[in-house]
């Protein structure tokens, strides 16, 4: 704020000695200027000063709650897990039942995972750890693992790369949550019958992966807001599909850390298709050319 | 018979743990503050450690340090078992000699047994 005062000053200096020549006028218009951007500037340094320390503490207290909540979770998570391993014979509603606790409690712990992610994304403390990836084997292993979710789910998966090898320069663990997250999405809210289908293809000197469901689409008026924190579409909500709005801001913001970009198309009732791109490595994408 | 050691103040994790690695054939010793795991670990000379970090009495990266130390201990594999992940921790972890470091929340038992099977051999 000190060169704002002293530039303010300056000016009013300037701007009193045009309109008038006695030194008592300008002293006064100069020394009531100063006063005046004192008090303002004092003002919003203390508000922001006020706004870092009001973020600082709900990052912190976040990040302890989140801490403190993974304790319960795991020990449920474990206690269940050696119960369903004693009761493998479990039939019926108890298996029902017991199938939903496991859900319930996992669904907890990416919740949990979620919130401190993002808590590390907006204090900037993402570490990415980048490797060279080659993204089409990798996105056809990562979709055969969700084929039998979507037959679960009475759902087609279909995988198809046009260009291979693409090779890209990525943290492996958040490309594998990105892409995990998109599919998951697009299983999610497709209806039984319908298709999920996943492609990887090349887009100039970026390499895309699209995500495309038969599901419920996003209502036009809901898609400017897609991709913000906390954020569901008013039919997801309606139609009572799980989610915690945060896993496509953690999409796009992971991505955007690793050099991509994210979008997506949409069409209520039709379905959606969402997509990412991060730049080809430069070897791979002269070997592509020949 | 491999001998195990954990450290880990959480009651029901314990439990879980325990049975999962005595049903494997593991004799396994229970520590439920850092200082007592000091002690168990002198007293019991495990093949190996699974360690939890936020733990009474001694937080569990002194008791790595204090392990790492001591003569006939120095060498017997830690495996960090915690729910703190943010990449300081993992890194202060690995420097201070840990041989693997899992997130409970993120670790079926299975894996966890898996893991300590890998690093015994």
């Amino acid at each position: 704020m000190g060169g704002v005062n002293v530039l303010g000053m300056i000016t009013t200096a300037f701007a009193a000695q045009r309109f008038s020549d006695d030194p008592a006028v300008v002293i006064i218009s100069v020394s009531m200027m100063a006063a005046f951007l004192f008090v303002v500037g004092n003002a919003v340094v203390s508000s922001f000063q006020r706004l870092a320390d009001a973020s600082r503490i709900k990052s912190e207290f976040v990040n302890i709650v989140s801490h403190q909540l993974r304790s319960p979770l795991s020990a449920i998570k474990w206690q269940l897990e050696l119960m369903l391993d004693q009761m493998k014979m479990v039939t019926g509603d108890a298996a029902v039942t017991m199938g939903t606790i496991r859900r319930q409690n996992e669904r907890m712990i990416a919740l949990v995972n979620d919130l401190l992610e993002v808590n590390r994304i907006e204090d900037d403390r993402v570490i990415l750890r980048p490797t060279a990836i080659t993204i089409d084997n990798f996105v056809e292993q990562i979709a055969n693992g969700y084929k039998p979710l979507a037959e679960q789910a009475g759902e087609k998966l279909v995988f198809s790369a046009e260009a291979r090898p693409l090779v890209v320069f990525a943290d492996e663990t958040k490309l594998r949550w990105v892409t995990e997250n998109l599919i998951d999405n697009a299983i999610r809210y497709t209806k039984t019958g319908g298709e999920v289908t996943i492609k990887v293809l090349r887009a100039k000197n970026m390499a895309r992966v699209e995500v495309t469901d038969s599901g419920i689409g996003i209502p036009v008026a809901d898609q400017a807001m897609i991709f913000q924190k906390f954020f569901r579409s008013e039919n997801a909500v309606r139609a009572r599909a799980e989610g915690t709005g945060l896993g496509l801001y953690l999409v796009r913001s992971l991505v955007g850390a690793m050099g991509g970009k994210v979008g997506f198309a949409s069409m209520e009732g039709k379905g959606s298709t969402f997509w990412y791109a991060l730049p080809l490595v430069e070897g791979e994408a002269v070997v592509q050319k020949k | 018979m491999k001998k195990l050691l954990i450290i880990e103040d959480e009651a029901a994790l314990q439990d879980a743990l325990q049975k999962v690695f005595t049903a494997e054939g593991y004799e396994v010793s229970q520590a439920f503050d850092g200082e007592e795991g000091i002690k168990a670990a002198k007293e019991k000379k495990p093949d190996m450690i699974l360690l939890d970090l936020i733990l009474p009495k001694k937080h569990g990266f002194e008791v790595l340090q204090e392990i790492k130390a001591i003569d006939g201990l120095k060498d017997v594999p830690v495996l960090v078992l915690t729910n703190l992940e943010e990449s300081t921790e993992v890194m202060k972890a690995i420097e201070l000699g840990a041989r693997g470091y899992l997130v409970k929340a993120n670790y079926a038992l299975k894996e966890v047994l898996a893991k300590v099977k890998d690093i015994l051999g």
